[in-house]
Parts: C-alpha cells; structure tokens; sequence
C-alpha cells in the first residue's frame, strides 16, 4: 500500500520489529564493547548485580566507562552523575531532531521511546525516515534490542572478568585510557576544535592539581562547551541563509 | 547491592534521560540557536581530552606509547577496537620491557 501523506505517525508492532532487526547489525560491536565493560567493572570493585543494574538502567556506555574511571569506595553519585550529563549531552541534539517523529503520538510513548534513545538506533531510525518508512516505534525496538544485547554482554563479560589474573601485566587498565583516546579522534571535527580542546585540556590540569578527585573532568567539559560557544561563529552561508 | 552505588546509578540513569528527553521537550518551547550547538557538540571531546590529558601526565612511558598508538591506528583504520588492541599490546609489551 502506498500512501503519500501521513498526517500522523505511526507506531506499530511490525515498525519496532524493524528497528530491532536493525539493531542487530550492531550487535557484535555492542557485545564487545559491553563485556569490555563488565570486565573493566569486576576490576573496579562493583559486584556482578551492580555492574548488570548499572547496564540495564543507564545503557550509556560512554557514560559507564566514564564512570569507573572515577570510581572509589564510597562512589560520588554528583561526580558520576554530572558525568553521565556531560557524557550524553549529544542525545539533547538527537532528541531534538526527534520532535517530528512523534506527531499525533501519546506523550507516554515518545517518552518511554526516548528512553531508549541510542547513537546506533537514532541513526538507524533516520536513514529508515529518509526511506520514507515513518514507523515511530522503530526507535523503541531498536533501542530495547541494544539495551537487552548491552546488558548480557555486561554479565558475560563481569563472570570472565574474574579469571584473568592481573590486569596491570595485560595492559588491561589501560583499556579505558584507550577507548577514550579512540573518541578523541572519533569525535574530532576539524580545526574549530583546537582551541576549545586545548582550553579544556589544560583547566583540567590545572583542576586536578588543585582539587582531588575527579572533578577535572567536568571542569574540562564545561570549559570546552564554553570555549565553543564563545568562539562560535556563524558561517558565511548561514548569515546568506538568515537574510 | 550498596546503596551509595544504587544512588550513583540512579543519578547516572537520571542524566542520562535528562539529555536523551530534554532535546526533544525543549523543542516544544525554543528552538535550539547555533551557538548553543556549538557548545553542547564540543562537550564529549572536551571530555575525553580532559581525561586524556591528565592520564598522559599521570602515566609513563608505556601509557604515553599507549595513547600515541592509539590515536594513530584510529585515525588510520577508523575502527575503535583495532584502535584500543593496538594500544593495550603497546602498554603491555613496554611494561614487561622496562
């Protein structure tokens, strides 16, 4: 059946089925990198149930290795959790370009959808848009997929964690160092973001020689945001755009 | 199950949804200026750099080994995880050296 115009969205058990097949393409990159996370948690010190929990409930893994890198015994729940903001403050963008999604849609199911609002199935629900495919509940069904994928490999990878020995002799603490300096490059867009960067790098030098803890790393993130707010200029086009 | 890390994940999970469903319940009321995205695009790498920063000043040889070869791969291959193998078997390998 074709039809052209769709005055409001549709959110269908046969679109969240799509969204989770969609899903699956990533799911040999989610498992790695969660039982990356469940290993790395054994070795922090949380227990098998707190690290499944953390998993099941946050499903954010930037915002999870973010966290056990600050982690200490009692944990910071304002240091970890203002974490978690400045680790997701992405999906504030990739939610906004959501708001057409939902049209004509209870606010409890957009809601419930956003939940489970992921890099991987918010890419995967635009292209399915761009297609023309315009089932809302592709989101949910996707992100419930990764959610579900993201949290066994936490288990698998929490219950092998055990056996390995000495982590330092493996290079295995190094192992978040390392998923951060590949973000780095993941995330680098191009000249703009030197001086903001180097602005950031250098508070939170300055921060962790002044206050012990962690706070270095908000203190950095908050600089760059603000650096790059600062520095914002609009371009050439946009001005051409907006006159 | 501590309760200190049941409020940390419950304050991890409330961030969280806090970015994931402010965007879109913002957008009710403004729209999102430039400038603001500017701002709120550079807060992951700024973040990453920070750590990055101070785990370079803090760590040695093997993690400055460590890191180099990781950037490197990355920007090379662009695949994470052959990007942080890279820079695990270099910390390992000069650990057990020096």
């Amino acid at each position: 059946m074709q039809t052209t115009s769709v005055a409001t969205a549709r959110f269908t058990a046969a679109g969240a089925a799509a969204g989770a097949r969609a899903a699956l393409v990533l799911a040999p990159t989610i498992v790695i990198f969660g039982a990356t996370f469940g290993l790395i948690a054994a070795t922090a010190g949380l227990s098998l149930l707190e690290a499944t929990i953390m998993s099941a409930v946050v499903c954010a893994g930037t915002a999870q290795f973010a966290a056990l890198q600050l982690w200490s015994d009692p944990v910071s729940w304002l240091a970890v959790g203002l974490a978690s903001l400045a680790m997701n403050a992405r999906y504030i963008l990739m939610g906004a370009t959501m708001r057409g999604w939902f049209t004509g849609i209870p606010a409890f199911r957009a809601y419930a959808s956003l939940y489970f609002l992921y890099d991987g199935n918010w890419a995967t629900a635009m292209r399915d848009r761009t297609a023309g495919r315009l089932d809302a509940a592709h989101l949910i069904g996707g992100g419930v997929t990764m959610c579900s994928i993201w949290t066994l490999a936490t288990v698998a990878g929490h219950a092998f964690g055990g056996n390995l020995g000495d982590p330092r002799r493996l290079g295995l603490d190094f192992l978040i160092t390392a998923f951060f300096a590949s973000l780095c490059i993941a995330f680098w867009r191009g000249r703009s973001d030197v001086v903001p960067v180097v602005a950031a790098m250098a508070v939170a030098i300055a921060t962790d020689h002044l206050v012990p803890g962690p706070w270095y790393i908000v203190a950095g993130a908050i600089t760059g945001c603000v650096v790059a707010m600062v520095r914002y200029q609009p371009t050439v086009e946009a001005k051409a755009h907006a006159s | 199950m501590r309760p200190d890390v049941m409020i940390a994940i419950l304050a991890m999970a409330a961030a969280a949804f806090t970015c994931r469903a402010g965007g879109y319940f913002l957008m009710r009321f403004v729209a999102l200026t430039p400038r603001i995205e500017a701002g709120l695009r550079m807060i992951p790498m700024a973040l990453v750099a920070s750590i990055l920063a101070v785990a370079a000043l803090k760590g040695g040889p093997p993690e400055w080994a460590g890191i180099a070869a990781t950037l490197v791969i990355m920007a090379v291959t662009r695949s994470d995880l052959a990007a942080i193998m890279a820079g695990i078997v270099a910390v390992a390998a000069l650990r057990s050296v020096l």
